[in-house]
């Protein structure tokens, strides 16, 4: 059993879905009216006579359904029907009024009973419980629809146009005829007809064969119609049956992973936070579960209980929020009235719903980077992604689960930093010393298994590098310029007179880029040495050619 | 049955069970990068019985130019190299990734933990007291959680604590159960944990002692602008073995 909503207004149609929704949770929307699925329905909406029967059960959701649309200031025709196609047909007609508006015309019909008859047997049981709701008894749809115009079937557009689209499709190459052989046409491109194109087309066929109502398409031999119209005239007779093309299919809303609580009184220490936290989280988890995704990042926020006079302060990063922190910014946002929000946002490596990994990372992220005040209502939202599926190799070593990973790296962040702790990465350039911290995701390494690591020929030495490098005073001998030699270091932990020496080696790069104003150049010009000390420390320092300082890079070990 | 089960939930309390799992005779035999990792030179390797042994908490020490960065970066090649992971907590930040990847370090798999301990001797002075504070102090107890922390975790081939240039002041007001600690902590896992300092500090808390001997660098090339740093001239002196069915070997000097 499908009950059609069909608004008079397109405005109301967002309302109109809401109204289904409360009657039913498999509704459809679309342009022929809101259709639920009223299954079941029938029981709890008997007729006033009392008679629980199927029939009075539907009329009662008819006019239930009226009743609920009128207080909602609604103006809709209802239909109720054994199928969709004859619901919203019957509900179009009847809110466009051009067939005879057809609440009023079939309510007129079931009394004059004479009109039902010779072919549309039956059409005396269409039941207008009111004047805004049709009921047709389950096998009287295509004496229902018998009367209505060809025309009609453009209101159920969006319905047939995919079949009207695979029988355009499925429909044979033309031939034509050149110098006595037939040649068959090259597939053209595919020409995307819309399905109102394509049924006022063939409706003005129609038309022109005399014919004028659904009735008189349904009379039609359908071997006949199938060869002049192809299988789109089948699927236009199916329709003025009354016969659904496909079944209805619900509309589900996208699930929510977010989750919030207030407090009643706020809290001031992560202590007691984290069983807020653990509880909201171990609510994802299910809701994650249920869905088969895992949580790809995470977004925390909290609501800051400040001083009245304080402005509005948002400490997230709000202008180009998207995503988990928009959702939860604007779930929080109506109660934020003069207090401020924090927000933070975790991003995963990998896809994960566990609640006490989650906890952890959320809490975690906390301590490290903790908010200014109480908090007085805590908003977690995620985005997901779908479950992981890893399939490892047989002779690869195992790795650890990117869950305990995750945690590692979030717990030696809150100990060490976060910048401070991940994966090193070469950088494209020969400055010394030069790399870039990357996170660390070993399950996201795309070398194949029998990768060989390419060494270096002539590997550069291991350096102890200094960070920043040692400031140093370094005395030279010999005639200048290039052959001045080191013979003494004094630097901070490291003095002695020069062994050994080799080099200079020049370097200079990033001279293109000049000299930021007031700050350091890009660029580097210097000379490296390679220095063994008496006292048995190996080191490199260099001089800057434009400054003619030296320093100590590193001691090479 | 029930004196079994006792003695057997006394071991596990006192994490001794796992201690006999990774007893190599008891190990059904394999190959030897089941057991160690290996350093990527030979006279160490032979030194170390063909590495550093998984389960186990070693320590590398030397003074600096001895090359233990070079048996360190040698050892990360390995172990990152054979698809497993690494961790370096590098508390004085000195690891340089160039040089290292050039040898064969597969950086992705490297997890690098870059502390803030300062090798310089300084105190900072707390306002209005006279003790003061030993800056050092509280960065180098990070270190240690983080490294604690990775072998907790679990997962890791190789987990390094690099204490070089740390003072040895600093670290030796460090409790000496720390080691012990961090010594049970990898006990009868897969991972090989490995100390580096300047001199030897975690006395062998269970796994191999290796100590660099000060030896000449070893050059390529007579003139200043043709000579060439050709790496330390590695000079290993094992200071103890305790791994489990193993005996000492001898060390050896002067690798060519």
């Amino acid at each position: 059993m499908i009950a059609v909503i069909y608004p008079l207004r397109a405005a109301d149609r967002d309302e109109a879905a809401r109204l289904a929704e409360d009657f039913s949770p498999r509704i459809e929307c679309g342009a022929s009216g809101v259709a639920l699925d009223a299954s079941g329905l029938s029981r709890l909406f008997g007729s006033a006579g009392g008679s629980r029967t199927a029939m009075s059960g539907a009329e009662g959701l008819a006019r239930e359904l009226a009743r609920q649309a009128a207080a909602r200031g609604l103006d809709v025709r209802v239909c109720v029907a054994a199928t969709r196609t004859a619901a919203a047909l019957i509900a179009a007609s009847a809110a466009c009024g051009g067939t005879t508006s057809s609440a009023t015309a079939l309510k007129d019909r079931s009394r004059d009973r004479s009109l039902a008859r010779p072919h549309l047997d039956g059409a005396e049981d269409v039941v207008p419980p009111c004047a805004a709701c049709i009921v047709i008894p389950p096998g009287r749809e295509a004496a229902a629809l018998a009367p209505l115009p060809l025309t009609a079937l453009a209101a159920i557009a969006d319905l047939l146009g995919p079949a009207l689209a695979k029988a355009s499709a499925g429909a044979p190459a033309r031939r034509t005829k050149g110098q006595g052989r037939n040649y068959r046409l090259a597939p053209g491109p595919p020409i995307t007809k819309s399905p109102d194109h394509q049924i006022a087309k063939s409706v003005d066929r129609l038309e022109r064969w005399g014919l004028k109502t659904l009735a008189d398409l349904a009379r039609l031999p359908a071997s006949e119609l199938s060869a002049r119209l192809g299988d789109a005239g089948l699927v236009l007779q199916r329709a003025a049956t009354g016969q659904d093309e496909r079944p209805l299919v619900p509309a589900t809303a996208p699930p929510s992973f977010l989750q919030s609580m207030r407090l009643e009184w706020p809290v001031d220490d992560l202590q007691p936070l984290a069983f807020i936290v653990s509880g909201l989280c171990e609510s994802l988890e299910q809701a994650l579960a249920a869905a088969d995704r895992g949580a790809i990042s995470v977004t925390t926020m909290l609501r800051l209980v400040t001083n009245p006079g304080d402005d509005l302060t948002w400490r997230g990063s709000l202008p180009s929020a998207t995503g988990g922190e928009a959702r939860a910014y604007h779930a929080m946002s109506s109660r934020l009235r003069n207090k401020a929000a924090y927000a933070r946002t975790l991003a995963l490596p990998a896809p994960m719903r566990d609640a006490r990994v989650l906890r952890t990372l959320v809490m975690l992220d906390l301590e490290s980077h903790p908010p200014g005040a109480a908090v007085d209502e805590v908003v977690i939202d995620v985005d997901v992604a779908p479950g992981r599926i890893l399939q490892t190799g047989l002779f690869e070593p195992a790795l650890p689960a990117p869950e305990t990973l995750s945690t590692l790296v979030a717990r030696l962040g809150a100990v060490a930093g976060d910048p401070r702790v991940g994966a090193p990465a070469l950088l494209d350039t020969h400055r010394p010393g030069a790399f870039a911290m990357q996170s660390f995701a070993p399950h996201q390494i795309t070398r194949s298994p029998n990768h060989q690591i390419t060494k270096s020929m002539f590997p550069p030495a291991v350096l102890r590098r200094f960070r920043p490098p040692r400031a140093a005073r370094v005395r030279t001998a010999g005639p200048g310029g290039v052959a001045a030699r080191p013979v003494r270091v004094d630097a901070e932990d490291i003095r002695g007179d020069v062994v050994i020496a080799a080099g200079p080696w020049r370097s200079a790069g990033g001279w293109w880029t000049g000299r930021a104003a007031g700050g350091e150049s890009d660029g580097w010009d210097r000379d490296e040495w390679d220095v063994a000390l008496d006292t048995g420390v190996t080191c490199r320092v260099a001089q800057d050619r434009a400054t003619g300082k030296w320093v100590v890079d590193g001691v090479l070990d | 049955m029930l004196a079994r089960t006792t003695l057997e939930s006394l071991l596990k309390d006192r994490k001794l069970d796992r201690t006999l799992a990774v007893f190599p005779a008891l190990r059904p035999a394999g190959p030897i990068e089941d057991l160690v990792i290996r350093t990527g030179h030979s006279r160490a390797d032979q030194a170390l019985e063909g590495g550093w042994p998984r389960g186990h908490f070693s320590e590398l020490s030397g003074p600096p130019s001895a090359g233990r960065t070079s048996l360190l970066v040698g050892t990360l090649a390995a172990a990152t190299g054979g698809g497993e992971l690494a961790a370096l907590v590098d508390a004085a930040d000195r690891f340089d990734p160039v040089p290292a990847a050039a040898r064969g370090v597969v950086l992705e798999r490297l997890l690098w933990v870059r502390g803030h301990v300062s090798d310089r001797q300084r105190v900072v002075p707390v306002p209005g007291g006279s003790a003061g504070h030993r800056g050092g102090d509280r960065a180098l107890t990070q270190a240690i959680r983080a490294f604690d922390l990775i072998l907790r975790a679990g997962g890791f081939a190789l987990a390094v604590l690099d204490l070089s240039g740390v003072p040895a002041r600093t670290i030796k007001r460090l409790p000496f159960t720390t080691w012990l600690r961090l010594g049970r902590s990898v006990e009868g896992s897969r991972t090989a944990a490995l100390l580096l300092a300047d001199t030897p500090t975690a006395r062998s808390a269970g796994g191999v002692s290796l100590e660099l001997q000060a030896a000449p660098a070893r050059w390529r090339g007579q003139s200043d602008q043709a000579r060439v740093f050709d790496g330390p001239s590695l000079a290993p002196r094992l200071r103890s073995f305790k791994r489990a069915g193993a005996t000492p070997a001898s060390g050896a000097a002067g690798e060519p």
